[in-house]
């Protein structure tokens, strides 16, 4: 019966129970909306990192098959997934055996294919592809060739061993004396002679040593070397031992070159017979009496191709032990090593070992296990990619924060319109109690009101909550450029179902009590007053009979003071809702604001080429057709630069930047970035020595001017302007000299921190540690373009001195001297408009130099004939021990369309990395990852906005609507004693004004107390970068929005007769 | 010319799909200076009669006419200016607002009209309805009976032509209501104002100087 009367009850009150039910109904659906959203987060981030770093929990590598079984043994291993390293290949690199566990839980997700069954079959990793020089296609049968290395030594080492053991032979047979002796040479001394003439340990015997072969040119190894090989055939496994000997080339005095341990070195100070010996042939010999360099298996069989694999090894939590970058079958393993390798009979290899990698899947944690097992195995290691310790992020924290933010919001709205509704139905209750109702009998019809309520609007909550993830997971997948999963977390769900049915009934506690103490007579009391008067005193009181006329608005006021505790909610509630609408656009600059300051301002390119030397100017067009190859590619901007030059002009003892740098800079560093030895140059006199003693040290970008980037840098000039052939030619070139704001700091040296300081380079040294010493702030990013200083020490048309030292040799030493460039300045670029141009934009140098390739050729020479005949190993080697900067670099940027195929692009531009042996850098990842966390975060904060705000004005809503209900009584009375409906609307639309106001104060005192706390906790926001306009525009949404919920239920009570209004009461 | 006059007035209440006729076509006309009863036993239209009487209501059909002007082709402005001046209203719950002395009260229609009523005028209407000690009190101070006395206070400030008085009896006692209907006469008398009181009770009705029967919503006598 009492359900009955609960029921008919909501449906006589088809509009309560519509806003009621509207109101719990969208709390359960953002509820839901919050749960699926960060349990979607927080599973698509698990399957991203078990499928990008695998699911297993921990790992031991380069093991044997004793610790394989031990590790099997334990109770919590429930997988274990083996490979064992056969080997390396030159084109498929590291190749191991794969187990059905492994397959399971690497996780590895094939580009094409599938992975090996058979004994012939290989999968190889995608990019190895680019080692190819044709196509690899699914299918194709490839020879695959293991080596395994048997014994290796450094080349010198077997020719030093070499020549201690012939030469005292060679003197004693043929009579040569001294041929230990200093030799004449000009190309690369060997490489323990220079590394002691860098550290400056070479001694005096060093210089005039007895070992000869300290100077033995190096040029081409390979020419040194005898290679002998044996071929023997298992089955379908070809296997060629190869063994590689050192042959001693010296040029004899006889006029021609020998291949001999024999022949006769053409030495100053030997004394050589008069005759050759007859022994001196052709220089046929025994290799095996030769010194062995190195000794390998080669192990080929032809495989099939029968899957790519997605990249997977540079990934994996291993440190750097070697992945397998291809996989067979643990059968195809044997056919390798045991049915191949093994059998040889070349050689003994009875002591050769195979090693394995274990990947364990345990039924414990990963942390867990890691804990029991860590101590017994000591290299076992834990899967910390996969299953990092930090759990918790600042998602999880938001969902947390928006599941409470619903909690309050739907025990406030609940609160309120059950006690409006409770107001209203007093004469009902009253006439329920008249005919016998008990108050728990009033309370069980109020109870079953809310599990009706409940029954109603759960399974459409979640219906439409469910739809709504789904779309939402849609929408960020389609613009968030992520891949977000639906996942369900049951408990979190129910936990927030549970905290929603919690928060109804909680709302509607206290109106339910009130219903119970409803008198018969059918009215709720009203409370008292707080101060209530003393009749006594007022009895006595002189009343003023001609008191001052009571304006409207006097009356109103009146009725606000009177109403103070609803004045207060309504004002409350309406700060609340503007503070969370702007704060969601607070908290959303703050998350995008690292999307924009290192993507979009930056001008962040998806790959950066490094090559250790600058590529010559028909090199260049060839690199750039092999990079547009690919139709991804849209734009590729290309430097060739020079480093380390000594750059001067008159004014630059002013520059106090420079001058704050080199206060807070190690002494260890200074010479990277100051001229300070003069005269370690020998063509530096007087008249010049402050061209490097008082110089800054800087890098040069060159550009070709008839590239777009060109064009690119001439739009971005502050100042100046740029004659194109002049520019060519070198006759001009442009500067960079950044932004800077001057810091408080006077910070030394001591309290620039290790950590900082290894974290610098050459280039970024000096932005970082200014900043950080709070000395001075640098930037090119054109936001502050009006708000930093500018470097007033040079001007456009001013001689810049650039003073470069060759690096050249005289001889075996380098004859210290410099060269000298001069050039005018042609325009200065201070910060770069909109976009900025990278890599400027990230690393902010001071100052750069950027001229024409043509200006490099004269400041750096060499430049201009690439790296010849040199290998890159040959220039690196160079690099480090002779000339470091002598050959340039060459930078080259590359931009990918976002819509074009990432495989084939990535593919495409490994390939031509790997020709032309650049150091690669893929941004693209870096700048997913950023967007994808950015928008995460983004529509989370969104969604929380949105959420509370709704919520907030729906009670707002009807906090006006019920407390207009509750004022009818006295509008009517105001009607009847003359109150017009201008008066009335005047005085609301006044109202809803006051109460926009103030919540748009007070809201904005809040968000400057959030800005001041980022303040004091020393993560300041650029303010000045906030976007304004859409704050304004949203604070003006918010001002109209409360006015209108405020004056908008008025409309249609005013409209009525004063009759009706004052009839309202006790309906 | 009678100072009010209703032709053909028609009031239809619709709830849905019910139809209730709370007038039908009446045709009144009231003299000035005269204190009429409206009598009727409970839902014959009696309230809904003097509602519209006063403006507080709009008939569905008819007219109303004061001093000659038809009301309702006024502006619902010109309606409430006209309303403020020129009627007095009595409510049977009072209607006083509570969060205002009972001074404020009794002001409260000449304020909103920009006025400050004339001091003696005042005091005689206070003094007439021995309410002098009470001007500081808050209505919820007061008993019904003083509560009701501040009505009247309040209704006469503004010295209008018509007095309307919904039962104003009808939560006192009899006592307390006797002494009520007497100083509302007595009040009407003095001022010369035409008082129109609507009751069920006769012995009050009986007291009036014409009675208006209305019997389902018609005018019977």
């Amino acid at each position: 019966m009492l359900r009955k009367i609960a029921l008919s009850g909501m449906k006589g009150r088809k509009k309560d129970t519509f806003i009621l039910s509207f109101v719990v109904g969208l709390s359960f659906v953002f509820t839901i909306l919050a749960t699926i959203f960060h349990a979607s987060s927080e599973g698509t981030k698990l399957e991203q990192r078990t499928a990008m770093f695998g699911s297993w929990d921990a790992a031991y590598l380069n093991t044997n098959k004793e610790i394989v079984e031990k590790i099997r043994e334990k109770d919590e291993v429930e997988k274990l997934g083996v490979s064992r390293i056969l080997g390396n290949s030159p084109y498929l690199g590291v190749i191991g055996t794969i187990n059905d566990d492994l397959m399971d839980l690497g996780n590895f997700t094939m580009y094409e294919g599938r992975m090996p069954e058979k004994d012939n079959e290989i999968a190889l990793e995608l990019n190895r592809l680019s080692y190819f020089s044709s196509d690899i296609k699914v299918g194709d049968t490839i020879p695959v060739e293991i080596v395994i290395p048997i014994y290796e030594r450094e080349w010198y080492e077997a020719a030093r061993e070499q020549v201690i053991r012939v030469i005292p032979e060679i003197e004693e047979r043929f009579g040569f004396k001294n041929i230990l002796y200093q030799m004449n040479n000009f190309g690369i001394w060997a490489r323990e002679y220079y590394e002691k003439d860098r550290m400056g340990e070479l001694t005096a015997y060093d210089r005039y040593p007895t070992d000869w072969f300290s100077y033995i040119y190096y040029g081409f190894a390979n020419s040194y070397r005898r290679n002998v090989n044996s071929l023997e055939q298992f089955g379908d496994t070809k296997l060629v031992i190869k063994t590689s000997y050192v042959q001693m080339f010296i040029p004899d005095s006889y006029g021609g070159y020998r291949f001999s341990p024999y022949t006769i070195p053409d030495v100053e100070g030997t004394e050589l017979p008069e005759d050759p010996p007859e022994e001196l042939t052709d220089g046929s010999i025994d290799p095996k009496e030769l010194s062995m360099i190195s000794q390998k298996g080669h192990i080929t069989r032809n495989m099939v191709v029968t899957g790519i694999i997605q990249n997977y090894s540079n990934l994996w939590d291993v440190g750097d032990e070697p992945l397998p970058n291809a996989f067979v079958t643990e059968e195809a393993g044997k056919s390798f090593i045991e049915n191949g390798f093994l059998l040889t009979e070349e050689i003994d290899v009875s002591d050769f070992k195979t090693y394995d990698n274990v990947f364990i899947d345990s039924s414990i944690s990963s942390q867990d296990f890691y804990n029991k097992y860590g101590e017994e195995f000591e290299n076992l290691r834990r899967n910390t990619y996969a299953y990092p310790e930090t759990s918790g992020s600042t998602e999880s924290t938001l969902t947390y924060g928006i599941l409470a933010a619903i909690f309050i919001a739907t025990v406030f709205a609940v609160f309120q319109i059950y006690l409006t509704q409770t107001r209203r139905r007093t004469r009902r209750i009253a006439l329920l109690k008249s005919i016998g109702a008990v108050n728990s009998q009033i309370r069980s019809v109020l109870l079953w009101e809310v599990v009706y309520l409940l029954l109603f609007t759960l399974p459409i909550s979640l219906v439409i909550g469910f739809g709504l993830s789904k779309a939402v997971i849609l929408f960020v997948n389609k613009y968030g450029n992520t891949v977000l999963n639906l996942h369900i977390d049951y408990m979190l769900t129910l936990f927030g179902i549970g905290l929603g049915i919690l928060s109804v009934f909680l709302g509607m506690l206290a109106p339910m009590v009130m219903s119970m103490k409803v008198p018969l007579t059918g009215t709720i009391s009203t409370p008292p007053r707080k101060k209530p008067i003393i009749k006594g005193k007022l009895k006595t009181k002189p009343v003023n009979l001609n008191m001052k006329v009571q304006s409207f608005r006097r009356i109103s006021l009146r009725n606000l003071k009177y109403n103070k505790g609803k004045t207060l909610l309504t004002a409350s509630l309406y700060t609340i809702a503007t503070a969370v609408l702007l704060g969601s656009i607070f908290l959303s600059f703050i998350f995008f604001g690292d999307y924009i300051d290192n993507v979009i301002v930056k001008d962040k390119p998806s790959y950066g080429f490094e090559l250790n030397h600058a590529l010559t100017n028909r090199s260049i067009p060839k690199l750039l057709e092999a990079l547009y190859e690919n139709e991804g590619v849209t734009r590729v901007e290309l430097y060739k630069a020079g480093e380390h030059a000594y750059l001067w002009h008159e004014n630059i003892n002013d520059n106090e930047i420079y001058a704050s740098f080199r206060e807070i800079l190690p002494s260890k560093l200074i010479e990277e970035h100051f001229g300070i030895d003069d005269t370690k140059y020998v063509n530096l006199d007087d008249d010049n020595s402050h061209l490097v003693g008082d110089a800054i040290v800087t890098n040069i970008y060159t550009i070709d001017v008839e590239d777009p980037l060109y064009r690119r840098f001439e739009d971005s000039l502050s100042l100046g302007e740029m004659d194109k052939e002049k520019f060519k030619t070198g006759e001009e070139v442009i500067l960079l000299l950044p932004l800077y704001e001057k810091g408080e700091g006077e910070g030394s040296i001591d309290e620039i921190s290790e950590d900082i300081l290894v974290n610098t380079n050459q280039k970024n040294r000096m932005e970082v540690l200014l900043r950080n010493s709070n000395k001075y702030k640098l930037t090119y990013d054109f936001r502050y373009g009006d708000l930093y200083s500018k470097d007033e020490t040079l001007s456009v048309g001013d001689t810049i001195y650039l003073t470069i030292p060759t690096e050249d040799m005289a001889g075996e030493l380098p004859t210290n001297d410099v060269r000298f460039i001069e050039t005018k300045l042609a325009g200065i670029i201070y910060y770069f408009p909109e976009k900025g141009i990278w890599p400027f934009g990230d690393t902010v140098e001071n100052p750069v130099v950027i001229g024409s390739y043509n200006f490099l050729g004269k400041a750096y020479p060499a430049t201009i004939f690439g790296k010849g005949y040199l290998t890159i190993e040959d220039l690196d080697y160079l690099i480090a021990s002779l000339y470091p900067h002598k050959y340039g670099k060459t930078y080259a940027y590359i931009y990918v369309d976002k819509d074009a195929n990432e495989i084939d692009v990535d593919v495409s531009i490994k390939r031509v990395a790997r020709e032309y042996e650049v150091k690669l850098t893929n941004y693209i990842e870096e700048n997913k990852k950023i967007f994808g966390k950015s928008l995460n975060m983004t529509a989370i904060v969104t969604l929380l906005g949105i959420s509370v705000a709704i919520i907030t004005l729906i009670i707002l809503y009807n906090t006006t609507l019920s407390k207009l209900e509750q004022e009818r009584e006295r509008i009517g009375i105001l009607q009847a004693l003359g109150v017009t409906e201008g008066q009335f609307k005047g005085l609301y639309l006044l109202s809803g004004i006051g109460y926009g106001l103030l919540a748009l104060i007070i809201s904005h005192l809040l968000l400057g107390l959030a800005v001041l706390i980022t303040f004091i906790s020393g993560r300041p926001q650029p303010l000045y970068l906030y976007p304004w306009k859409l704050h304004v525009l949203a604070s003006i949404v918010v001002f109209i929005v409360i006015t209108m919920t405020y004056f908008m239920p008025l409309r249609k009570i005013i409209r009525n007769q004063p009759i009706d209004n004052i009839r309202n009461l006790g309906r | 010319m009678s100072l009010l006059r209703l032709e053909n007035v028609s009031k239809t209440y619709i709830t849905g799909d019910l139809r209730v006729d709370a007038l039908k076509s009446v045709n009144l006309e009231i003299e000035e200076g005269y204190f009429y009863a409206i009598i009727g036993k409970s839902g014959s239209g009696k309230s809904t009669l003097l509602h519209i009487l006063g403006a507080l209501d709009r008939p569905t059909e008819g007219k109303l006419f004061l001093e000659g002007e038809s009301v309702f082709e006024k502006t619902d402005k010109e309606i409430t200016i006209l309303r403020r001046r020129r009627i007095g209203f009595v409510f049977q719950s009072y209607n006083l607002l509570p969060e205002h002395t009972v001074l404020e009260n009794i002001l409260m229609p000449a304020h909103l009209d920009g006025k400050k009523p004339d001091e003696n005028r005042l005091k005689e209407i206070i003094s007439a309805l021995d309410i002098e000690d009470k001007l500081a009190y808050y209505p919820d101070e007061l008993s019904g009976g003083q509560r009701q006395r501040v009505a009247i206070a309040r209704a006469l400030i503004t010295n209008p032509a018509i007095i309307l008085a919904d039962e104003p009896t009808g939560n006192l006692d009899e006592k307390t209501g006797q002494e009520v209907i007497d100083l509302i006469k007595e009040s009407a008398q003095k001022f010369n104002q035409t008082i129109i009181l609507v009751t069920h009770d006769m012995d009050i009705a009986k007291q009036a100087d014409r009675i208006i029967q209305i019997v389902d919503g018609r005018i019977g006598n």
